[in-house]
């Protein structure tokens, strides 16, 4: 790819100044005037009718200024049951513990907490949809006739099945018929949670005009803007949505879904409402990864050539649909490797939990620890290196996806050749037993994604004291500022100093996709280094016409626009400025450039994972002694921003590894709704985690910049399961690997071994 | 939280004096487990006792026996040279509790008071033989730790008592001991099990006490009585050491909870205790 | 009711009257306006709320403000003011501290969240061990939940800054 200049320099962030002075404002720091504490009742119970709400108490408190349940919802919009954020306050049912039953506005906290306490709420509980493969039950209680599941009962199908889908390709008893060697398992991967530091924040300030102002920490501002028209029924033009700085977000705070309940308090308190989620309000009730139970069965022939699967994934939606999660978990396993026919089934089903948002290539993981955990025990039994047999069936250029598409060139060669060849890899395994008295093993694990192709705008303007301000309503969920600027400079000839990065709300930016799905630099990247195209080629224009010369005998650098044959002819940034913004010595309008892009271009990713771990041969424990992750990211803009994504991303795939899991009681209660027993990895935890970035054509992204933000995660549960497996010699296929699983799995393999 | 009184005392005289006075009065130490319980609900506070203050709780003295007030944290016992050395389990333990943040909080009559099956201090000071001063306005009276716990969250203190202060005796020369838990996490996380032990070894390295302890499996704190008499007289061996752990994995009393199944537990108690006898045996000989 | 708090925060004398239910993490953030503290789990298990008191990190969540009374408390706001202490001849007292230019140079910072709380941490462990061994960080940063980092270029800005307040 082509040399450049600021673009692949491991710039620091360009906020990381402000963050380490704590200077940065995050959602719950913002402090407004007369601003009241705002928190809701949850649900006590996974399933209840709501019979009567009485808040007489509540509202008689000094100190309590307003209090909200369903009936202070305006009646402006339809109410739709099947979406979870139309239910920021339960209706009639209240279909996860957890879900807001009621909320006040107080003077302060303990206001707040003691006017909850004497809300007095009658219930009919009702039986509690618990797992899935209970929900799919003909006999089965429904979840709540509210949510409209789509369960067709002329086939005595539950009314919790939300989603049902068959992907069907070839002759699939044939290609079984043909394998040499085939596997089926079960895989089943818990609800895990996204494990932000930062809770969902949201402050609302419903002004005189009928206006309300909202600062929240989103991953998309429009999105944002979007759900609060959307489930208050008020028009977006009477809607502020300004994005603070984000404490993490990993999907789920793509859209703000406690923001209604902000809006609806401050409405009616007519003062601001800062409403700031408790931990355990996040594990019990925000919107989590989802459980899912995967039955895949592949086969193969003996040279390792990939010929059927045969898969059914049953995913727990929780109460809520959602967007077609379920068929992307299914599609996802076939669309790495050739086969030569297939059949994967997916079915959604509604349970009584909080519903599940997106989490970092959501279904990803769920789908990588059942395919790639598979194709570990093929190349077992067929005696081919685990890297060695991915590489022989993936997906090349041409071959078919799960969508009967053709595959798009991708670096997936590069990426598993990049890892062989490492160290990682490429140095002899440890010894089974080791010095140390604990059981190592290595293991490795592909992961894909895609890069996000969103609608995205970008403002370029010239600015006094020769800057150039980039004007975005882009959230800045990942440093991506620090890259975007990067491409600016880039695209103007300029050096970063000159880039000024301006974060603008709703009303003040041009549009901005949700901070997800891996876009922002893919798509957003194209936009900002459009509009600074946009803005140089102005900027020749309006000098031409200062230095009299045609533009082609022109060129911009960092000290501004010169003549070429005469460099000592220059129009400084400062001089271009004045010329479009002086009130007596304009002689054109002020600079500004515009890019509005879509791109169209797939461009799929791929992460290599692999982990090594020691066992301890008594206790089970499992500790990760190494960690290596491999990505084709296109071209790194920021290789040091670039590298923290891998790793970060590989350290939450390490925690769904061993240790995350949500879990609930019978009674849909969560178990262990706080960080002491929900297990997220600290620092002694992981080691250093190495990163190889592969460079790979394809796409069209800004410099041949991929999306980089998910992919990192999606290998690295199945390397550590692998790695465990190839440890204790026998394997486990639910997640987390837990000390008490691998005692449970090696005393197994023992008595079978007698 | 919601809103309680605060009663500040400047002196344990003060401190008891307030408690007699207002008996719902909590004594507030470290607050790592009392501050989690109020904001989690799962205890109403009506007034605090800060005991901040109070000098006498702040103690520390090590001259052979070692007496410390019950407000002295758990980073201050874990990083004593004396205590790393002659009182090794009880270092370890102090030292497994949360993060550094935690530990400069929390109190070992915190640990001790807030009566979690799990404490980390608990098991390392029954090997340890301590005893525990406990003191109201009518006097003090000394009491072994073995009576100290009754059930989970519930000590022998009546309303009006605060505990004062820990005494551990000084160990016998040729004595070792040692504290090992248990987490799914590499370091953090509330022990699933936990066994301490103390040994002391005559000439011969054939053990002459043996005190094996237990934690998180069972209701309380317990001593593994069974378990250490098979150790009196022995030398420690392979074959001893197995017919230990499954003594002591007999005498555990485990429940199945979030964090692990009873029968998972009962096992790590056999690995544990056999580790734990290691441990102490090598602190012992002065090689651990 | 409410209590006379004389305490030192970043090494400016405060006075104020609170009520006891607060938590030194409310009355930093929401009385004294210092925002750099944050709230990631309210329990002591996540450390974004550290603070050192007296030189050592806390959880101010779990700390009564009353508590306070007579302490020394450093926020992240302070450590400017205690780089200046480190090496009176240098800055302006609004100067970064080497661990918060460590943090910047190295990618330590992600969303910024848990920051505070791990500078905090990581210049205590440096005032007392100035040649930390890579466990010895981990040890001391375990308490300081990371989502986003995976920990390594925070690893490394701590060994940076220990080199160059080694060094410098």
């Amino acid at each position: 790819m082509a040399e450049t200049r600021v673009v692949g320099q491991p710039l620091p962030r360009i906020d990381a100044e402000e963050k380490v002075r704590g200077e940065a404002v995050f959602a719950p720091d913002v402090q407004l005037p007369r601003m009241l504490v705002g928190k809701f009742l949850p649900s006590p119970h996974a399933h209840a009718e709501i019979l009567t709400i009485d808040a007489s108490r509540a509202q008689a408190l000094p100190g309590v200024r307003a209090v909200i349940t369903a009936a202070d919802i305006p009646l402006a919009k339809p109410y739709d049951p099947n979406r979870r954020a139309h239910a920021f306050l339960a209706r009639r049912f209240a279909v996860f513990a957890g879900q807001p039953i009621a909320a006040v506005a107080a003077d302060d906290l303990a206001t707040a907490e003691a006017a909850l306490e004497s809300i007095q709420v009658e219930y009919r509980i009702l039986p509690v949809v618990n797992t899935p493969q209970q929900a799919i039950l003909p006999d089965s209680p429904i979840v709540s006739r509210e949510t409209g599941a789509s369960g067709d009962t002329t086939k005595n199908e539950s009314l919790n099945v939300a989603d049902r889908n068959v992907f069907e390709y070839g002759d699939l008893a044939a290609a079984f018929a043909e394998s040499d060697v085939i596997v089926e398992r079960t895989y089943t991967v818990p609800v895990v949670h996204q494990g932000y530091i930062e809770p969902h924040a949201v402050t609302a300030y419903w002004d005189q005009t009928d206006h309300v102002t909202v600062w929240e920490c989103v991953q998309g501002a429009f999105d944002a803007r979007d759900l609060i028209a959307n489930t208050l029924g008020i028009p977006r033009a009477n809607i502020t949505v300004n994005w603070t700085e984000i404490g993490g977000g990993f999907g789920g705070k793509a859209e703000g879904i406690f923001a209604p309940l902000a809006v609806l308090l401050a409405k009616k308190a007519r003062q601001p409402v800062k409403l700031v989620l408790t931990r355990r309000d996040e594990l019990t009730g925000a919107n989590p990864a989802p459980h899912s139970i995967i039955r895949l069965k592949t086969g193969a022939k003996k040279d390792g050539a990939l010929t059927a699967m045969d898969a059914t994934v049953l995913m727990d939606a929780g109460a809520f649909p959602t967007d077609g999660l379920s068929i992307s978990i299914a599609g996802m396993m076939r669309n790495k490797y050739k086969f030569q026919a297939w059949r994967l089934e997916s079915i959604e089903a509604l349970t009584n939990k909080a519903s599940v948002g997106s989490y970092r290539a959501p279904g990803a993981v769920n789908s990588a620890f059942a395919i790639e955990s598979q194709l570990d025990e093929i190349a077992e039994q067929v005696g081919l290196d685990p890297i060695a047999l991915r590489l022989k069936n993936v997906l090349m250029e041409g071959d078919l996806t799960v969508n009967l598409q053709p595959q798009v060139r991708t670096g997936v060669k590069e990426v598993l050749t990049a890892l062989a060849e490492h160290p990682a890899w490429s140095d002899l395994p440890p010894a089974r037993v080791g010095a140390d008295g604990l059981l190592h093993g290595r293991g490795v694990a592909l992961g894909h994604w895609g890069s996000g192709t969103w609608p995205s705008a970008a403002i370029a303007k010239l600015e006094a004291e020769g800057k150039i301000a980039i004007v975005l309503g882009q959230v800045d969920l990942t440093g991506s500022f620090t890259s975007l600027a990067q491409i600016a400079a880039e695209a103007l000839g300029v050096s970063m100093q000159r880039i000024v990065m301006t974060k603008a709300g709703t009303d003040a930016a041009v549009h901005a996709s949700v901070s997800g799905g891996s876009g922002t630099i893919y798509s957003m990247g194209s936009a900002v280094k459009a509009a600074a195209l946009d803005l140089r080629a102005k900027m020749l224009t309006g000098a031409a016409q200062v230095l009299e010369v045609a533009e082609t005998e022109l060129e911009l650098n960092d000290e501004g626009v010169r003549v070429i044959a005469k460099p000592e002819q220059v129009c400084s940034f400062e001089r271009l400025y004045e010329l479009g913004t002086s009130l007596f010595l304009a002689k054109y309008g002020p600079l500004i450039g515009h890019g509005s892009v879509r791109p169209k271009q797939r461009a799929p990713t791929f992460a290599a994972t692999a982990a090594e771990v020691a066992v301890d041969p008594e206790t089970g424990k499992v500790i990760v002694t190494r960690l290596t992750t491999a990505q084709d990211v296109g071209k790194p803009i920021n290789p040091l921003s670039v590298e923290g994504q891998l790793q970060g991303g590989s350290t939450q795939a390490v925690g769904m590894g061993l240790w995350e899991q949500v879990m609930y009681d019978e009674q849909g209660q969560v178990r262990n709704p706080s960080w002491l027993d929900y297990q997220m990895p600290t620092a002694v935890d992981v080691p250093m985690i190495e990163t190889i970035l592969v460079e790979a054509p394809g796409g069209d992204g800004p410099y041949g910049a991929k999306g980089v933000g998910e992919p990192p995660i999606v290998p690295g549960a199945a390397a550590v399961a692998n790695a465990a497996a190839a440890a204790i010699g026998a394997r486990i296929y639910e997640l987390p690997i837990t000390p008490e699983k691998v005692w449970r799995a090696m005393k197994e393999r023992q008595k079978e071994e007698r | 939280m919601k809103r309680f009184d605060y009663l500040a005392p400047q002196s344990l005289g003060e401190a008891l004096e307030m408690l007699s006075n207002h008996p719902e009065a909590i004594p507030l130490a470290g607050g790592t487990d009392l501050l989690v319980q109020m904001k989690e609900g799962r205890r109403s506070v009506e007034a605090l006792l800060g005991l901040k203050r109070v000098a006498e709780l702040h103690q520390f003295a090590c001259n052979g026996t070692l007496a410390f007030g019950s407000a002295v944290t758990v980073a201050q016992i874990a990083a004593s040279p004396y205590i790393q050395r002659d009182f090794t389990a009880l270092a370890i333990g102090a030292g497994s509790i949360g993060s550094v943040q935690i530990r400069n909080m929390a109190t070992v009559g915190g640990n001790l008071c807030n009566a979690a099956p799990s404490a980390d201090t608990a098991p390392p000071l029954l090997v340890l033989g301590a005893r525990v001063i406990i003191a109201s306005t009518r006097g003090e009276r000394a009491v072994h730790l073995e009576q100290f716990f009754l059930e989970p969250g519930r000590t022998i203190l009546q309303p009006g008592e605060l505990l004062k202060e820990i005494i551990v005796p000084k160990p016998r020369a040729a004595s070792g001991s040692f504290y090992i838990y248990h987490t799914p996490r590499t370091r953090i996380g509330i022990a699933v099990a936990s066994v301490a032990a103390s040994v002391t070894l005559d000439a011969a390295d054939a053990i002459t006490d043996a005190r094996v302890a237990l934690g998180a499996v069972a209701p309380v704190p317990l001593r593994a009585t069974q378990a250490e008499s098979l150790l009196l007289g022995r030398t420690l061996t392979d074959a001893l050491l197995r017919d230990v752990g499954a003594t002591a994995a007999r005498e555990s009393q485990p429940i199945d909870d979030v964090r692990a199944s009873a029968e998972y537990r009962r096992y790590l108690v056999n690995v544990l205790t056999q580790r734990a006898l290691r441990g102490a045996c090598a602190r012992a000989k002065g090689v651990g | 009711m409410t209590y006379q708090l004389n305490f030192s925060v970043n090494q400016h004398p405060i006075k104020i009257a609170v009520e006891p239910h607060l938590t030194l993490l409310e009355v930093l953030r929401d009385i004294l306006g210092l925002i750099g503290t944050k709230e990631g789990c309210g329990t002591g298990s996540c450390g974004a709320c550290t603070v050192l008191v007296n030189g050592a990190p806390v959880n101010s969540c779990l700390m009564l403000a009353v508590e306070a009374d007579g302490q020394a408390i450093t926020t992240v706001e302070g450590l400017p003011t205690l780089a200046k202490v480190l090496k009176p001849s240098q800055g302006s007292g609004n100067e970064l501290h080497p661990i918060q230019k460590a943090f910047v140079a190295h990618g330590g910072v992600q969303c910024g969240f848990c920051t505070p709380g791990i500078l905090l941490s990581s210049a205590a462990l440096l005032a007392h061990n100035p040649h930390p061994t890579e466990n010895e960080i981990r040890d001391a940063l375990a308490g300081n939940l990371c989502r986003c980092t995976g920990y390594d270029k925070i690893v490394r800005a701590v060994q940076a800054a220990a080199e160059e307040m080694h060094n410098g």
